[in-house]
């Protein structure tokens, strides 16, 4: 009844309380934090000590722990939500394809992952996760049911405690791989085969059902096929000439491999033709919609709005411009994509600053369809060029928006960027406009009006799908045309506005000079300077993010103990804050009981904010993706101040130390001492960062040879509250 | 010489500079007690003693009688996670072993040879040490607390400590014997004692017990100097004094390893 309940006010808040795609910022969860999210693992393998799956017990402790501890790692990574609009889509179609089988659907959760990888996923505990990347490339409601019904069949036919079991019965390693993926496959076909059916009972379409085997083939491109418009980047202000853009065709590949024997899946082909014949006598039967085709749209609008944030996260920044493309065909002039448009520029520029070019522009082995122009196009830029692209999109997004204070810190980051860069001087670029210096180009005529057709294609009912697109554009075939390369370094005249600007060139000028000044010391004391800078914590408020623990033993990785061992840090880090008057807000996974789905939602936002820093070498000038919902934890928590931690135990070995004592047995207390301390070793590191400059305020690390137990961490604690200016 | 000494004085200058790096809850001074116990780690069989009872002589007495205990009270400061520096005072007892009964001759008035058989009751030696001292651990270091090596070149005083130790002399003239019984010798302060310099290595283990007090256990090696001069050579001339003393050295080179534990008050 609960359960129902929660259904009704979900169903309604997402026909009815839609998202605003203008001023979108992350997909959060909603309503009660479900048991799934708000236990601790050891209280997950705890709960489930009753359930027998047949197994021995020795087999059924290591299974439950298994799962549940590496879902866990999922579930509390900050990507994972509950009560979203997608999930509660899925919950829908769920609903539709066991309408007979109510026990079976009672026993599902659904939520929803924020990755790019394309992917679904059943567990033993019932819960089914599609990945948002996954849902941003079904071109319809039969398809993604289709999926779904994949990983129902999973759950009920018990495939994860079978494979589990497949392997502690056939002392599964290297040797027997090829017998395994043998298994896996069977499992794999017959889950397909099955979840026909239920597709077929709930009315959905088969040739649809069929045609999902596409989304799996081309789930590595983008989520559409569109030809890039030459004239993309060409504005008053800005032109790119047509011959900047490469004109060789990188055609889509489908050569996946038939032969499958390396793989835990069979290949695609393998398993269109397994279906095929329970497809063949409903052929043309059912529907692609079941539910209404808007409520499918719009979730995959969000999935799709998500992928471009992840990709952003990810520093996958050409990707992230072409799925911004994409998606301004629809929603043009969206204050989102903008200022997303304008985070892919700062990022590329500081890549391209900080040397790490190669690491967030698409490799040319990569090159696919459409994408490949504007992938290509990006590629081959300097840093003059990126820095005129830059400054022209973020200028203009942030004239536009002049309210948005996201905006005006991305245009402040980028300039703060360039004048850190050493001598950076706009005196290359151009006072007077591309087309004030040449003779206008004919040939962008056709592009335009090309482009002018394109953009009107809005508000697309039922569209033509990507699959459809790609099949169509002679996939597979090899063609070529060589690129024609203008050497006329048009960037320069993209910034004529701001370098006749004065009081452009003075901010530009402030900014560097403040840069000289911070490097009138060397860069230890410089660093020295400012980790004592926002010191003692003691007396003031901090935020605390999820701990992270590993505990090895002799190199493995263990679960339980990391558990626990995460929970003294925790323990230290209240207990100190008591002792010297710290205020915390906890954001770690024990705190979830408490605080549900509001505190969760806040940890999501700083576990983003967290992953994004610590993905840059250098993150000075750095802007959160997520601004505004970090500014919402600032003024909820009232301080900028963010503790991360970290903490390592590994145990070594004494065989060494112990045989000295044997050999000379005198010499036993000594071997027997140094052998107890340092056989445990332990590493915690503090960082505290500040939200509101962005940057590291202090850095404590202690690498010991200690067990680390409860007073040694909060000995830890204790010295990071109290430390000295 | 002079390099050694250039090295030393440049490294405690250069330590004394480090800023302290954190601490056990930021205490870097720590007032150790610890209980210590030696044992004669090098077997010998001529360990011997002997014990009184009504002036007779009844026997030596067994090697279990020569572990040494006492006790060692230490400060220390460290300047880092990694060093300190601290002085010990340490205090053990144990038994040394007593010269064999000896034989002596000697003139009566008369000129007649006088044979004479001395033994000793077994005495108590007490040793003091007076040690500055480096502390440090390796990396990995958390000192206060952790594993602890030390080093030490101090100042050790061994004497017997005062008792009415008995003393029975068989005295003989070749025609018959007679036995004479001294019940005190050394019962007052002028007591053979034997001073030197000491070298120690250590290594402890510190586990916190609660924010101010943790558990230590540990060993040492002590390496008194001079070590082995005249120590177990007893000379026919030597005097019972002059045996006494070589008996004491031979006892702390005997004892050249403890075992310790105790506790540590971890101050500010």
């Amino acid at each position: 009844m609960r359960k129902l309940l929660f259904l009704v006010f979900f169903g309604v808040s997402v026909t009815f309380g839609q998202i605003d795609l203008n001023n979108f910022t992350t997909l959060q969860s909603s309503g009660p934090i479900p048991p799934d999210f708000s236990y601790l693992a050891r209280e997950k393998v705890a709960n489930d000590e009753k359930r027998n799956d047949n197994l021995s017990q020795k087999s059924d402790e290591l299974f439950k722990q298994n799962i549940h501890y590496s879902l866990d790692q999922i579930i509390h990574s900050g990507l994972c939500i509950y009560g979203d609009p997608i999930s509660v889509y899925v919950d829908r179609v769920a609903q539709k394809l066991l309408q007979d089988d109510k026990e079976l659907y009672s026993q599902l959760r659904f939520y929803t992952l924020k990755s790019n990888v394309s992917n679904a996923f059943s567990t033993h505990q019932g819960i089914i996760m599609f990945t948002t990347g996954l849902i941003s490339q079904f071109a319809n409601e039969t398809q993604l049911a289709y999926v779904l019904a994949h990983e129902i069949i999973h759950f009920r036919e018990k495939h994860v405690v079978q494979t589990f079991e497949w392997k502690l019965q056939n002392k599964y390693s290297m040797a027997n791989l090829s017998q395994f993926n043998n298994y896996s496959r069977e499992k794999e076909i017959e889950a397909d085969s099955k979840a026909i059916d239920m597709c077929l009972k709930a009315g959905y379409s088969s040739a649809e059902i069929y045609n999902s085997f596409d989304v799996l083939m081309f789930s590595h491109l983008p989520f559409d096929e569109i030809k890039f418009p030459l004239d993309y980047f060409n504005s008053p202000l800005f032109y790119a000439p047509e011959s900047e853009f490469t004109k060789e065709v990188y055609p889509i590949k489908m050569d996946e491999e038939y032969d499958d024997e390396h793989s835990t899946h069979p290949s695609i082909d393998k398993r269109k033709e397994a279906i095929r014949p329970l497809l063949e006598q409903s052929f043309g039967q059912g529907s692609s919609f079941i539910g209404e085709v808007s409520d499918f749209i719009t979730i995959r609008n969000y999935a799709r709005f998500e992928s471009v944030r992840t990709s952003l996260l990810e520093m996958e920044f050409s990707k992230a411009l072409y799925q911004i493309f994409l998606l301004e065909r629809e929603f043009s002039d969206n204050y989102t994509l903008a200022r997303w448009k304008a985070h892919a520029w700062n990022g590329l520029l500081r890549a391209k600053l900080d040397g790490f070019w190669f690491d967030v522009t698409v490799s040319r082995g990569s090159y696919e369809g459409e994408s490949a122009v504007l992938y290509e196009y990006i590629k081959k830029l300097d840093k003059y060029a990126v820095a005129a692209h830059a400054m022209r999109e973020i200028t203009d997004a942030a004239a536009k928006y002049p309210d948005s204070e996201e905006l005006k810190k991305i245009r402040v980051s980028t300039l703060k960027l360039l004048a850190s860069s050493g001598s950076w001087s706009w005196s290359k670029y151009s006072e007077v406009a591309f087309e004030e210096a040449f003779a206008p180009k004919t040939d962008t005529l056709d592009t335009v009006s090309t482009v002018s057709d394109t953009m009107k294609i809005k508000n697309i009912q039922e569209p033509v799908s990507k699959y459809d697109r790609i099949k169509g554009s002679g996939a597979g075939k090899n063609t070529s045309a060589v690129s024609v390369n203008d050497s006329t370094k048009y960037y320069f005249y993209g910034l004529s506005d701001l370098v006749r600007d004065e009081s452009f060139k003075k901010e530009f000028k402030e900014y560097q000079d403040e840069y000289d000044a911070s490097m009138d010391y060397s860069y230890r004391k410089k660093k020295k300077n400012r980790e004592k800078a926002a010191i003692p914590v003691m007396g003031s408020r901090i935020i605390v993010v999820e701990p992270t623990t590993r505990y090895y033993s002799r190199k493995k990785y263990e679960y339980g103990k990391s558990d626990a061992y995460q929970n003294l840090l925790i323990d230290a880090i209240h207990s100190e804050a008591r002792n010297n008057d710290v205020k915390l807000f906890d954001y770690s996974t024990s705190s979830l009981k408490d605080g549900g789905t509001v505190v969760f939602n806040q940890r999501a936002v700083m576990m983003s904010y967290l992953r994004q820093y610590a993905s840059l070498n250098e993150p000075e000038y750095f802007v959160p993706l997520d601004f505004e919902l970090v500014q919402d934890v600032q003024q909820k928590c009232a301080t900028s101040k963010v503790l991360f931690s970290w903490t390592e135990y590994s145990t070594g070995r004494v065989a060494g130390k112990a045989l000295l004592g044997m050999i000379i047995p005198p010499l036993a207390p000594f071997s027997i001492i140094s052998s107890v301390g340092a056989y445990k070793k332990c590493d915690v590191t503090f960082v505290v960062m500040d939200m509101e400059s962005g940057e590291v305020d202090y850095v404590q690390s202690n690498t010991m040879n200690s067990a680390g137990g409860k007073l040694v961490l909060r000995s830890e604690v204790h010295n990071l509250f109290n430390a000295k200016k | 010489m002079r390099l050694y000494l250039l090295i030393t004085i440049h490294t405690l200058i250069f330590c004394s500079g480090v800023t302290a790096q954190g601490g056990f809850f930021g205490k870097k001074t720590v007032v150790s007690v610890d209980g210590t116990l030696r044992g004669t780690l090098l077997y010998n069989s001529a360990l011997t003693g002997y014990s009184f009872n009504s002036g007779k002589v009844i026997g030596g007495m067994a090697q279990d009688h020569f572990i040494a205990g006492g006790f060692s009270a230490s400060v220390s400061h460290y300047t880092s996670k990694r060093f300190g520096f601290g002085f010990e005072f340490a205090y053990t007892a144990n038994y040394i072993q007593t010269p064999d009964a000896f034989e002596s001759y000697s003139y009566d008035e008369y000129g007649s040879l006088v044979y004479s058989l001395s033994t000793v009751e077994q005495m108590r030696m007490k040793t003091l040490y007076f040690m500055p001292r480096i502390e440090w651990a390796g990396f990995g270091g958390n000192l206060p607390v952790g594993i602890i090596h030390s080093f030490g070149i101090g100042f050790a005083r061994s004497s017997i400590i005062p008792g009415s130790y008995a003393q029975a002399i068989q005295k003989g003239d070749g025609y018959g014997s007679n036995d004479t019984f001294e019940q005190s010798i050394y019962g007052g302060d002028d007591v053979p004692a034997v001073n030197g310099v000491v070298m120690e290595y250590g290594v402890k283990l510190r586990f916190p017990l609660t924010t101010f007090m943790a558990l230590n256990v540990g060993t040492t090696l002590k390496a008194h100097l001079p070590t082995l001069k005249d120590v177990r050579n007893w000379e026919y001339e030597d005097t019972l004094e002059d045996r006494i003393n070589k008996s004491m050295r031979s006892s702390r080179f005997m004892h050249f390893m403890d075992i310790r534990a105790g506790l540590s008050f971890l101050l500010f």
